[in-house]
């Protein structure tokens, strides 16, 4: 279950965070970046996000359990977490202190240089987003490869 | 990795279940309360459980933990 969770997450991190970004690089196209609307699409790319692997998953577990049926094999839909899950959540979150290290400095730069809240907002988006795709990569390197 | 597994320790636990009558993955997993990936993984050396959770599945194979995991030489 978790490593379904973690697979529906990457898909809709990237497909909402690539929607978000073009839209607002065709917002910045001829418009200062301070007049720039970016915080509503930021908070729907971030609810979807939420709200989409919730309902990803659901129906990912679905599919899963009509598929083990059509093959004949007793339904098995696992559930919970265990201490393997754990490991590699740690696992996972450790692999990307680094991005979130830079992630962290570079906001306070871009705080301390008197950036328009634009850049630093959409920095840490940015930042947010690399961390997502990097940690949802080495956990389900994991899950399937071992660590 | 290259398809280098990530851990040298080896594991009977798949002919032992088979000689605790066909315990399944899933009744393993029960026992240890863990899912059946995670038997799966650990069976397949992609994953080397907790000190804890050896000894938990050794008990559950009624065997000792040397009978179930095994660590080679370094030479």
């Amino acid at each position: 279950m978790e490593e379904r969770i973690v697979c529906v997450y990457l898909v809709l991190v990237i497909a909402t965070s690539a929607t978000y970004f073009a839209v607002i690089a065709s917002r910045l196209r001829g418009t200062p970046a301070s007049q720039v609307e970016w915080v509503t699409p930021m908070l729907w790319t971030l609810g979807i996000s939420i709200v989409g692997t919730i309902v990803g998953t659901i129906l990912a577990t679905i599919a899963a359990s009509i598929r083990q049926g059509v093959r004949g094999r007793p339904v098995d839909i696992e559930h919970g977490t265990d201490e393997r899950d754990r490991e590699i959540k740690r696992y996972g979150t450790r692999k990307t202190q680094a991005i979130v290290g830079v992630g962290l400095g570079g906001g306070l730069i871009l705080a301390m240089i008197d950036a328009d809240t634009f850049w630093i907002g959409n920095f840490l988006f940015l930042i947010g987003t690399l961390s997502a795709i990097v940690e949802t990569n080495v956990k389900i390197r994991a899950y399937r490869r071992g660590f | 990795m290259g398809g280098q597994k990530p851990t040298r320790v080896t594991n009977n636990i798949k002919a032992l279940r088979t000689a605790r009558g066909d315990m399944t993955q899933a009744e393993l997993a029960e026992r240890l309360g863990v899912t059946r990936q995670t038997v799966i993984a650990i069976e397949q050396g992609r994953y080397s459980p907790s000190l804890e959770m050896a000894f938990q599945i050794a008990r559950a194979l009624q065997v000792t933990l040397d009978e179930v995991f095994h660590y080679p030489n370094q030479d």
